[in-house]
């Protein structure tokens, strides 16, 4: 059985092509929006990763170009966040935050092509054996799925705007400084948001868990619960059946070591 | 759920994010640039972006799997030329069709699924395994031809599912179950097997029956004798009485059918090796062909399974239905591996863990089966509790008492970090943010080397730790042991291990188990000398036995049988021996007297001319009898062993 897939190249085939061009559109894209933000020579750096993980294939690429934007738009972005409190439609955040995510996307789709789609499972039997990586097929790639791309990026791009247009400004809380209290406001709602959709996954897979399923999760439960206990008899039983147990060899180390020591402190006198 | 891939990404995002809020105060702190208290508007729009897509592709492959993954089926179908199968016959091929639809929930972007071949059965064409998306409504089907490697059963588990978003940030891996268990009759007897039915003479019997040479009721005159009172009449041979002036009788010759029995061995140590190669399948081939040949011949054949323990006998008889009885037995009998309670479970548990992870990676999740990271550090299993222990097994029991004084050291090294820093911050340096980044970074790196350090130490131990209680928590479900069964199998290792081979072998698993560790030989022996008594006491005249035993590994005990088949040729019937020859070895021939030297060089012997010397002194005292030993290796040993039992049915013709 064969599920590995020969590693497209560049531009043979047309879906890796394809992402391959909004990848390089997506780095023009970068370096025009930090241009205008006011980073001279920065606004090189990011796009000097972008660059290297097309070429090289290397997938740590894009976490390379999101740290060095990240330094980019905090240590050199000084005019730019004399603006920053504006609260309207910021057109060159809408667009670096496009060309972001299409970079990302179309990069990492194209991770799963060249390198793998799956994490390899490691062979239990042969550690050392080679594990082939699954590899997503290049044939796979279709219209809908570049056109659904397209479409949903300027989406992306404007809920972030939406959302920090819905933060406080001021903080309703003296002691707190507005950074601070926007980021309490933000974590609470993410942390409320998540919690909910999570108890309601854990819920569905609570209805969906099969007879052996559940019947663990009560073994498991009872098990830490008298986890010491019953220990503490079957080792005894074990111990029982096995018979008395052999202390010489540790005794012998023990000894060992003390002759050892002993010898060690009579040649250093 | 999230791979490596998305796991970084993850992380660096809700750093972005923290960092957007409070770069301006973080970046005042390490005094590089004091600009105003404002939020990094742009980064943070970053972060939300790239975020809130991240949750929600993160929201919808949960809702994927939560809602699409338990409604798939699977439909299986095993079929040939000639239409469906439920029975397969062994060393021929059979295609299997798999169909697989998804009847409601979402569209899945990227699947990859593979059935699990069974490890009986070789893959000769086809791929059990796909991989695109799966949209609602769609059938995926999978076409591949299988081989069964030998008789027994072929049991297909299900299919594997991994799912994926385009990205790779996301996986799950599950196992949709479709058990379908199929028996595997041994080989069909090829062209030389078969014996011809047809009569070609009209002064040969009928098939089925054969010629003796003792007094009975036939038509071919024996001998000639003088007249007892009470002979009829009817034989008096009146030319000859006429001749020699006294009354002479005429002998005929008996007209028998030959009775077939044939004793397989059936003990642990006939089931060692891999599936499909070990001595016992290639004994059911034998004796499946045996039985078919007999059967054409209209010959009568039983058939004894024994073992350590017992015997299962089932009388000789003929017709089609006791055939396919006998090969039902044959093939139900070949399916079953050694259950030995001193296999290391160091062999085991990789097997098994593996097994479990393809097979029931449900029941390995975290959410049912959650085992402390904790727990092998401070409560390992004692060296006096393991069946063999090693002195690894020793120190890593101590390895906890050393650990105790370990994190003491740790929170005094942590001090005196933290001491030093302050003390740092007091001098001149606190304005050299070169001088600081560097102390924190030795700090750091430090203290991680310090927390690392005691994970260099028995990490195979704890992570075996880990597969068994994982695996002894799912065993204790699937085998019923009740609510103590998870203790009970963490802490004794035979009863670990008496699990562990049950589950393998239930799932056809092959383990490659240590060349030292020998199943019992004990008691097949005593068995065979029962049966093989208790089957002569029974039988008529004219029985043929074949004894298909491994007799080599108890060449000192022979002695029970060799009389048990000195009772069976006194009486008149014939033995054969067919004995397994281990793959790879050379068969032992007439040129093996340069190779297998006797006397008192036998200790300088390498194993295999030991082997050697004790076939040939073992058919030595077995042809003293005048029962002949055969080998079993290769393609050749059915047709020699049928050539062999044809030519003592002629011996009997002859005699």
């Amino acid at each position: 059985m064969n599920t590995t897939t020969q590693t497209p190249t560049y531009w043979t085939d047309a879906g890796v092509a394809g992402y391959n061009a909004v990848c390089l559109v997506a780095t023009g894209v970068i370096f025009l929006a930090l241009q205008r933000m006011g980073l001279d020579q920065a606004a090189l750096f990011p796009v000097l990763a972008a660059l290297l993980g097309i070429g090289t294939r290397w997938s740590t690429a894009p976490l390379l170009l999101l740290v060095t934007l990240a330094m980019c738009l905090s240590m050199g972005a000084a005019r730019w966040l004399a603006a920053s409190q504006y609260t309207g439609l910021r057109i060159v955040d809408f667009a670096l935050c496009a060309a972001v995510l299409a970079y990302l996307l179309a990069f990492y789709r194209l991770q799963s092509i060249w390198s793998q789609v799956l994490p390899a499972r490691p062979n239990l039997l042969e550690p050392n054996a080679k594990v082939e990586p699954i590899r997503r097929p290049a044939r796979l790639i279709d219209a809908h799925e570049m056109g659904w791309l397209l479409i949903l990026l300027p989406i992306w791009a404007a809920v972030p705007q939406v959302v920090w247009a819905m933060l406080p400004r001021e903080s309703a809380i003296e002691v707190l400084i507005p950074p601070a209290y926007q980021a309490m406001v933000f974590v609470w709602v993410l942390a409320m948001v998540g919690l909910s959709v999570a108890g309601v996954l854990e819920y569905l897979h609570r209805c969906q868990m099969t007879r052996a399923e559940a019947m663990m999760v009560l073994q498991d439960e009872l098990w830490h619960e008298t986890r010491r206990e019953q220990r503490q008899l079957n080792r005894w039983l074990a111990w029982d059946r096995r018979g008395r147990p052999s202390y010489l060899l540790p005794t012998l180390a023990v000894m060992a070591g003390l002759i050892a020591l002993a010898l060690i402190i009579i040649l250093l006198i | 759920m999230l791979t490596p891939r998305g796991f970084s990404l993850l992380v660096l995002l809700l750093l972005m994010t923290g960092w957007s809020f409070f770069d301006r105060y973080l970046l005042t702190i390490a005094g590089l640039r004091v600009r105003g208290q404002h939020t990094n508007v742009s980064l943070l729009l970053l972060s939300l972006t790239i975020g809130l897509w991240f949750a929600w592709e993160w929201l919808l492959f949960a809702i994927r799997v939560r809602l699409t993954l338990r409604r798939l089926s699977i439909d299986r179908e095993l079929r040939d030329e000639r239409g469906p199968l439920d029975t397969l016959w062994a060393k021929q091929s059979f295609r299997v069709q798999v169909r697989l639809k998804v009847p409601g929930g979402l569209a899945l972007p990227y699947v990859h699924l593979e059935e699990r071949i069974p490890p009986t059965a070789a893959l000769i064409d086809g791929t059990p395994s796909y991989q695109g998306p799966l949209s609602v409504g769609e059938v995926i089907e999978l076409n591949y031809q299988l081989k069964a490697r030998s008789a027994g059963r072929v049991r297909f588990e299900g299919l594997q599912v991994h799912l994926a978003d385009l990205q790779g940030f996301f996986c799950h891996s599950t196992f949709l179950p479709f058990l379908s268990v199929h028996r595997v009759l041994p080989p069909l007897a090829d062209a030389e097997g078969h014996v011809p039915t047809i009569k070609r003479h009209n002064l040969l019997p009928p098939p089925g029956v054969h010629r003796m040479r003792r007094p009975g009721t036939g038509s071919e005159l024996l001998d000639l004798r003088d007249y007892m009172p009470g002979d009829p009449p009817k034989t008096i041979a009146w030319k000859v009485s006429a001749r020699r002036d006294r009354l002479m009788t005429k002998e005929f010759e008996s007209e028998v059918p030959v009775r077939c029995t044939l004793f397989v061995d059936t003990s642990q140590s006939m089931r060692m090796g891999k599936p499909g190669e070990t001595p016992l399948g290639r004994l059911v081939e034998i004796a499946s062909t045996v039985t078919q040949a007999s059967a054409s011949a209209r010959d009568l054949t039983g058939l004894c399974l024994f073992d350590e323990k017992g015997s299962t006998y089932v009388r000789p008889a003929r017709g089609d239905r006791h055939l396919v009885r006998l090969i039902n037995l044959l093939a139900d009998v070949a399916v079953e591996a050694p259950v030995l309670e001193q296999a290391p479970l160091d062999d085991l548990l990789p097997a098994a863990y593996q097994l479990a992870q393809e097979v029931y990676p449900e029941l390995l999740r975290p959410e049912v089966n959650r085992f402390p990271g904790w727990l092998p550090w401070l409560f390992p299993q004692p060296a006096w509790s393991v069946r063999q222990p090693r002195v690894r097994d020793h120190l890593y029991h101590w390895f906890r008492l050393w650990l105790g004084s370990y994190v003491l050291g740790g929170f005094i090294l942590l001090g005196l970090c933290v001491y030093g820093v302050y003390s740092l911050l007091q001098t001149e340096y606190r304005r050299n943010f070169s001088v600081l980044m560097v102390v924190f970074v030795l700090v750091c790196l430090s203290l991680l080397g310090y927390a690392r350090l005691p994970l260099a130490f028995f990490p195979d131990l704890r992570r075996r730790y880990r597969w068994r209680k994982q695996l002894a928590a799912l065993l204790s479900v699937r085998h019923g042991l009740g609510p103590g069964g998870l203790a009970g199998l963490l802490e004794d290792d035979e009863r670990m291990a008496r699990h562990l081979q049950r589950f393998l072998i239930e799932h056809q698993v092959p383990v490659e188990l240590p060349a030292n560790l020998k199943p019992p030989r004990t008691g097949k022996l005593d068995v065979l000398n029962e049966v093989l008594l208790r089957a002569v006491a029974r039988g008529h005249d004219n029985e043929l036995f074949v004894l298909m035993v491994e007799v080599l590994e108890v060449t000192d005990s022979l002695d029970g049988l060799l009389r048990a088949v000195k009772v069976a040729v006194a009486r008149h019937h014939r033995v054969v021996v067919i004995c397994p020859w281990p793959e790879g070895q050379p068969v032992p021939g007439a040129d093996d007297k340069d190779r297998a030297p006797r006397g008192p060089a036998m200790e300088w012997l390498t194993p295999q001319q030991r082997k050697l010397h004790e076939f040939h002194a073992m058919r030595r005292r077995f042809a003293r009898l005048g029962v002949p030993v055969i080998c079993t290796q290769g393609n050749d040993a059915t047709k020699l062993i049928l050539e062999r039992i044809e030519r003592l049915r002629l011996i009997g013709k002859m005699r």
